[in-house]
């Protein structure tokens, strides 16, 4: 059973696709070491493939298919794993989903607010708000693209859409400046997020919109962490910790749970970031250690 | 404050990142064993944990690289196995994104396997393996490209190639000069200081030189 897959709708499909690349395999007269060295995969990977144990991805399947069999064999029986795979995932997706929204109802009645959706699904009378929000954003975003001369947005697949706020590859690919232009544009909206809250009542972020926070310090978060690989420390540093800032400013331990953890972890991945550009990039660590405790 | 956090948060997949980074700050400083500590103890962390594929793929990288370092190439070559493994497995069971910096992929964990061979002394495999990981880089991985070339200048300088040595290290400077990443820029000063121990009179190693001087100039501006 692979990691992640669970118990265990998808085994007879791992294991149509084990011992398919097991027969293969022997047919062909080769030994799992041979196999990798011939796929350039080693031996473990083959290994976990033939148990099941831990499935490799699309792209040894296609290797393996391509070199074992002139049919097909491997590559359609792993597109029905991904297949069912999906559907487990969009499955489990609407049950934590509702869990989420169990959990979020019970903290607004301990705290005696009304009982709505705190962070509204896309099932719900709400849900229609927050759909019409993703498309507005949506539509602010491919014009913010099209600055940088990049592909719209709208026309982009969804697996596509959903990275791309972090992505500040785009731009540079397009021969525009990093200068994290989306970032700004994140950390913007955070600050006036913030300016609006009642004094004292930031708790209520996820009456006004927790969704839509949440989902800006992520996405700022992982454009930072991403930019990593070609921004200079004194292009990023200044980011990182105007972000770190931005984030302990809407007082994580205000606000429920489903708000709170996912700020908690963008004020741990922006320390680490500042940890590691302190150390890393810049060699001074006297200033990791005031930042972030490092030894 | 990044370790609380993860830990507040049950987040086993930024507590091992923060240690993997740990153990590269140690190593860096000189502190190999400390470094091999936080860097197995990331590993199997991680392994026990929640952590993502692509983590552990990363995790068991850094290790690789240390043991490397400290010449041992079972561990080495047994962690970067690990790694293959574990990146081989992640496109399709990672839903997150990376909580790492930069990108980890297939190509980077190939330029670890390069660096390692040339920490082990296997310089031609080393660069066999480098300038194929130098092919699939994108160019927009400004600092693992630099990594990548510095690595394969040394593996030059070992045999004595210093035209190869000065090219690679000049890619390097290049890269450096926008990154400004402090470690590859000690990386290729003491790579030129190496050069001219063994010839400092041809022109690449003047070249490389007088670009260091002028990349000092421009820092003090």
């Amino acid at each position: 059973m692979s990691d992640t897959d669970g118990p265990d709708e998808l085994a007879p499909f791992r294991q149509t696709l084990a011992d398919l690349l097991t027969a293969l395999r022997k047919e062909a007269g080769l030994t799992q070491e041979q196999l990798g060295l011939r796929l350039g995969w080693a031996r473990a990977t083959v290994a976990g493939a033939e148990t099941g144990d831990r499935l490799p991805g699309e792209q040894f399947w296609a290797a393996a298919n391509d070199f074992l069999t002139p049919r097909g064999d491997l590559r359609s029986a792993y597109a029905q794993l991904a297949a069912a795979r999906q559907d487990r995932k969009q499955r489990l997706a609407r049950q934590a989903e509702a869990e989420r929204e169990a959990k979020v109802a019970r903290w607004r009645a301990a705290h005696n607010l009304p009982v709505t959706s705190a962070v509204p699904t896309r099932d719900t009378e709400a849900g229609e708000e927050v759909r019409q929000a993703d498309v507005e954003r949506d539509a602010r975003a491919d014009a913010r693209r099209t600055e940088f001369g990049l592909p719209p947005l709208m026309s982009q697949p969804a697996e596509r859409r959903q990275g791309w706020p972090a992505t500040f590859e785009d731009v540079a690919a397009a021969g525009g400046t990093p200068d994290v232009p989306r970032v700004a544009a994140g950390l913007a909206a955070l600050r006036g997020f913030c300016a609006a809250l009642p004094g004292g009542k930031n708790r209520q972020a996820v009456e006004t919109g927790g969704a839509e926070l949440v989902s800006e310090v992520r996405d700022t978060a992982l454009a930072h962490r991403r930019s990593y690989r070609y921004l200079s420390y004194e292009a990023l540093l200044p980011q990182a910790l105007a972000h770190l800032a931005a984030v302990i400013d809407l007082r994580p331990g205000w606000q429920p749970s489903a708000v709170r953890t996912p700020l908690v972890a963008a004020v741990g991945e922006m320390a680490a970031l500042v940890g590691a550009l302190t150390t890393l990039d810049m060699r001074i660590s006297g200033v990791a250690r005031a930042i972030s405790g490092w030894r | 404050m990044a370790l609380t956090a993860a830990t507040e948060t049950a987040n086993d997949d930024l507590a091992s990142f923060v240690l993997g980074v740990r153990a590269f700050h140690a190593t860096y400083r000189g502190r190999i064993r400390d470094g091999l500590d936080y860097a197995q103890g990331a590993a199997s962390y991680a392994a026990g944990g929640r952590a993502s594929n692509t983590t552990r793929a990363w995790l068991s990288a850094v290790a690789s690289e240390i043991f490397a370092a400290d010449g041992d190439g079972n561990r080495c070559r047994r962690y970067l196995d690990e790694a293959e493994a574990a990146l081989a497995v992640a496109a399709e069971h990672d839903d997150e994104p990376w909580v790492g910096l930069g990108v980890f992929d297939a190509a980077k964990l190939r330029a670890y396997r390069g660096g390692d061979l040339s920490r082990l002394g296997r310089h031609r495999e080393a660069q066999h393996e480098l300038t194929a990981a130098l092919d699939s880089l994108p160019k927009s991985a400004l600092k693992h490209r630099a990594t990548a070339y510095i690595d394969l200048a040394e593996t030059h300088l070992r045999l004595n190639e210093i035209e190869e040595v000065c090219g690679r290290a000049l890619a390097a400077l290049d890269l450096t000069e926008h990154t400004r990443h402090a470690d590859s820029l000690r990386r290729i000063k003491l790579l030129h200081a190496r050069a001219c121990g063994v010839d400092q009179k041809t022109a690449p190693v003047r070249r490389l030189g007088e670009r260091l001087l002028v990349f000092a100039g421009a820092g003090q501006q």
